[in-house]
């Protein structure tokens, strides 16, 4: 124990007196904090916690500097003649590598704690409107899984010092044996195993980190980095103890040493499976912690009478069960502190419980869904919807993906209190180059929002215009997502009658003012200009515009206190003709005429810009608008007299912006987007039911702008590195002094 | 007693040692003679247990470097041929980093390091870093931390390289104050400067040892392997 301490001592002098070493840390400083600075600005109102977004920017560099730092610990005691005399002391070979191992990995740790500055000391500091609690012990989980992957790292970073005399050999081949060999083994085996896929999806060290950093602690996780950790070091120990082993006459002893550093490694993989049979793991309580949001809790609340009976009907061995278990026992915990319907929850393994997953596949039920039954009805989730099983059957389990399915379960309580079920269809036009409600493409598709609208009970129709005689008499929504080409006449006439019987129409305007449905929205009180709003400090990327500012209506009276993002958005006006209920206008209501409410609007330092694709964009007075600008507007005709003589009134919104909500948009960051455009369409459906902001507590927020991103990026990526190099330079002059 | 029993060792076919036997007693100062590549650094390192021979066995007071190889080592020192030191580190430092690394109690440590120091001649560099001494003065500081413990048995490898002739005068100087408490190997090309140490040399020739004890019986045995015995009495094969 002595000679360990002695070692590691001497191990982590040498690295803390070491200029190299004080460049290196100071090097992985400046690439960990320039890349936690991007995440946090990309994560920007998303729901990944900052834990996350802080252990997964210091994960991909970790291994290099562990490469860095371990790479001369034994190589270079070889070449300079020292290791002779270590070896020639009454030392065993495994106390040296334990002490050079625990040398390495402590100056590892601290420079994972000069990391740990940037958020816990620099963030608030640059950000002083950050309003998510930070402290030691929310970092504690994050940082205990880059503890534990560090030590693997070290490990092999030893381990290849041990093997190869030039250091830099050796630190190659740590990064080999940390970063390509686990990559190219597991792409492989994703490849050629495919009955394996489900097992391995959790292998990615990146899962481990995310898991353990939000608090979902997986034994296996802990018995592999232990495991490994330890059979490295083993491996390290048997070959530095094979250099004793230098002439010939030792084949057989080698020989011994390889199968038993095979073996090893045999028993480690088998141990490591061994405990993940076992299936064990720890929720820490910031994650049992399940917050649900305000709108399942008025869902939760509004239904009342029978118990909803929830089945999941799932494996336990499932990646995804974990995390569904927990889903349904929040809103569970949450159903029962509200004074509504109650959630029985249980579950059906299609292995164990044979008698019920018998029953439930005579209904239909496929395996992996999970089964919301009151009375005779039952609304069917298949979890593959929660948590997005992808084609290589790998289970994202986010944030957003749990959020997402709270959502979900939510909308199927509500479907079974709806009576019928159904309100009404929702038709998407086609043919005139616009998004697809089927369409699973980031870009261009608006599945998500499609699939949202359907769990809210809407029929989801297409409907190809020029093909198509009338408009269906069942149809409550008519959608025109983002036509690039404009509708013929004889389609715009069959709207307009379409509009002119009370119909209801959301517009998703194409950036050409001329494209779509613009010169039928010109008659019915709305132009398209031809600029696009653009904000100097209501945004995200420069290009995109935040809009916090909404009108008085139905719409986005849930939403106050919600951000709506638009990524390109064209300005929108009222024709002469008709009243404004703008946001700061007097509301003007009559019969005949059409009552134009602005529902979401710019701020005043935004303008409209005529020409987007020459920059730097400067804003006009002679030609460009100024801010406010409206971007999304709701239209109503008769809506006064409908109240007297029972009268359908004609509805439209119009949100200037085709991409508002293509799916890209709606998984890009935490905005209400989604809500908006349900509450659109139930208010154009004639529903009294609108979508609270569904925005949760955790969702991260710095509350900077542009330069306050600059400056926290280049805070982030050298106060701690200068800082580091400023102690390596006034120890190396002090020990320039002692010399 | 140093017991060194038909020791063997050899890279691939050819081998460098073959069979060699020896003894070395308290007090008693061996020279190892012969060309280069004859296998004297080889068996110094076998000898102190960084290297394992192919066959044969070495014991230091009755312990068997192969069985108890933690004991054996600690009743020797030794330097290697390169003399390294830990860099960034003062003279003292240093000794008391290996004085700990050996296992000395701590109580001992101070004391340990003082009388190496003394018997080296490197108390006035105590606080000087060993990256910046001379050749002669590193070696005088792997020679103390060879003595560091008073091990039973001392083997120093090439010692008097590259040092001038003052220095090679002091250390041995400190060689015979060793010499009363260890058994000592030394080897080197020196022949008459270490003939002044040697109780006896032993010659390494094609894998074998050879008993002298004169540097000319030395040179004798050796000049059929030597094609360039220099004037000054240097063996420089």
């Amino acid at each position: 124990m002595r000679s360990i301490l002695v070692i590691f001592s001497r191990t982590f002098g040498a690295l803390a007196g070491s200029l190299s070493s004080a460049i290196a840390i100071a090097v992985f400083l400046a690439v960990a904090g320039g890349l936690f600075a991007h995440s946090l600005l990309e994560g920007e109102g998303g729901l990944t916690p900052i834990t996350v977004l802080w252990a997964v920017s210091a994960a991909p560099v970790l291994p290099v500097l562990a490469a860095v730092l371990t790479m001369r610990l034994v190589a270079d005691e070889r070449v300079s003649g020292r290791l002779e005399l270590l070896l020639s002391a009454s030392v065993r070979e495994r106390e040296i590598i334990i002490g050079k191992f625990l040398g390495a990995w402590l100056y590892l740790v601290l420079a994972l704690v000069a990391y740990l500055a940037v958020p816990l000391a620099l963030l608030p500091f640059a950000a002083p409107a950050l309003d998510v609690h930070m402290s030691f012990w929310t970092f504690l989980p994050a940082f205990a899984a880059l503890l534990m992957q560090s030590a693997l790292w070290c490990a092999c970073g030893v381990l290849t010092s041990v093997c190869f005399r030039p250091s830099a050999v050796a630190a190659v081949a740590s990064l080999l044996l940390t970063v390509v060999l686990p990559s190219v083994a597991y792409q492989a085996a994703f490849i050629w195993m495919r009955g394996w896929r489900l097992h391995l999806s959790g292998m990615p060290v990146t899962v481990h980190l995310v898991d353990i950093s939000t608090g979902l602690i997986h034994l296996s996780t802990l018995a592999f980095y232990f495991v490994m950790t330890v059979f490295t070091l083993f491996a390290s120990t048997k070959m530095l103890a094979v250099t004793r082993l230098k002439g010939s006459g030792f084949a057989g002893v080698r020989f011994s040493t390889a199968v038993v550093l095979s073996l090893g490694l045999v028993f480690s993989v088998c141990a490591v499976v061994l405990v993940g049979r076992f299936r064990v793991s720890v929720e820490l309580a910031s994650r049992n912690g399940f917050s649900a949001s305000d709108r399942t809790r008025q869902i939760l609340a509004e239904t009342s009478g029978e118990t909803v009976e929830v089945t999941c009907f799932l494996s336990r061995s499932a990646p995804a069960y974990m995390s569904a278990r927990r889903l349904l026992r929040g809103l569970e915990a949450t159903a029962r502190g509200i004074a509504g319907v109650q959630l029985d929850v249980k579950t059906v393994d299609p292995r164990w419980d044979l008698g019920d997953a018998e029953r439930l596949v005579k209904e239909g039920v496929a395996e992996g869904t999970l089964v919301f039954r009151r009375g005779r009805r039952h609304v069917s989730v298949p979890v593959a919807d929660i948590f997005g099983v992808t084609t290589n059957s790998v289970v994202e389990v986010s944030a957003e993906r749990l959020f997402e399915g709270e959502s979900i379960c939510a909308s199927a309580v509500q479907k079974l209190s709806v009576s019928g079920g159904r309100r009404g269809t929702v038709y998407f036009t086609t043919g005139h180059g616009e998004w697809s409600a089927n369409s699973y493409d980031v870009q261009y598709g608006m599945s998500d929002i499609a699939r949202e609208l359907r769990q809210d009970g809407y029929r989801i129709k297409e409907i190809d215009l020029p093909q198509s005689p009338k408009i269906p008499d069942d149809c409550a929504v008519m959608v025109v997502a983002g036509a690039r080409e404009p509708f013929s006449r004889t389609e715009l006439l069959r709207i307009d009658g379409f509009l002119r019987a009370g119909g209801r129409m959301l517009v998703l305007a194409a950036q050409s003012p001329n494209a779509g449905v613009g010169a039928l929205l010109a008659d019915w009180g709305v132009r398209q200009l031809p600029f696009t709003a653009v904000s100097p400090t209501r945004t995200f990327n420069g290009a995109d515009v935040l809009v916090s500012d909404f009108g008085d209506h139905a719409v986005t009276r849930p939403l106050t206190g919600c951000t709506l993002l638009f990524e390109s958005a064209s300005v929108l006006e009222p024709t002469a003709s008709v009243g404004t209920n703008a946001v700061n206008a007097a509301p003007a209501v009559a019969v005949d005429r059409t009552e134009f409410t602005a529902l979401a609007s710019t701020d005043s330092g935004s303008w409209g810009e005529a020409d987007v694709s020459v920059r730097p964009w400067a804003f006009d007075p002679t030609a460009e608008p100024k801010g406010p600008l409206v971007l999304a507007v709701a239209l109503e005709r008769g809506g006064g007299a409908a109240k007297d003589l029972a009268f359908r009134p004609t509805r439209i919104v119009v949100i200037g912006d085709s991409s508002f909500a293509v799916n890209g948009a709606l998984k890009r960051r935490a905005n209400a987007n989604r809500d908006f455009l349900l509450n659109a369409v139930a208010w154009l459906a004639g529903l009294d039911a609108f979508t609270e902001s569904r925005t949760p507590d955790s969702v991260v927020s710095t509350g900077l702008d542009r330069a306050g991103w600059i400056r926290f990026g280049l805070y982030a990526a050298l106060v701690p590195a200068s800082a580091v190099l400023l102690l390596a330079f006034a120890a190396a002059l002090r020990r320039r002094r002692l010399a | 007693m140093l017991d060194v029993k038909h020791i063997s060792f050899s890279w691939g076919r050819s081998p460098v040692l073959d069979g060699v036997s020896f003894t070395v007693s308290p007090g008693e100062t061996v020279v190892l003679a012969g060309a280069n590549g004859a296998g004297k650094t080889t068996l110094l390192r076998i000898l102190a247990g960084v290297c394992l021979p192919s066959s044969g066995t070495v014991v230091g007071d009755k312990v068997d470097v192969m069985r108890s190889p933690l004991r054996y080592r600690r009743l020797l020192g030794y330097l290697p041929e390169s003399a390294p030191v830990e860099p960034g580190m003062t003279v003292k430092d240093y000794l008391k980093y290996r004085a700990n690394l050996k296992g000395e109690i701590s109580k001992k440590i101070r004391h340990r390091v003082h009388e190496a120091m003394e018997l080296c001649g490197l108390t006035e560099r105590a606080n000087v870093c060993v990256d910046v001494l001379s050749q002669g003065f590193r070696k005088r500081v792997a020679l103390a931390d060879a003595i560091l413990l008073r091990p039973r048995f001392l083997f120093l490898d090439d010692l008097f390289a590259g040092l001038d002739a003052e220095t090679r005068f002091s250390v041995g100087r400190i060689l015979k104050a060793v010499s009363t408490f260890a058994a000592t190997v030394v080897s080197g090309h020196e022949l008459d400067e270490l003939q002044g140490l040697a109780s006896r040399f032993l010659v390494l020739k094609g894998g074998r040892v050879f008993v002298a004890k004169t540097a000319s019986e030395v040179r004798a045995e050796l000049l059929p392997a030597l094609a360039g015995a220099n004037e000054e009495g240097q063996v420089s094969a």
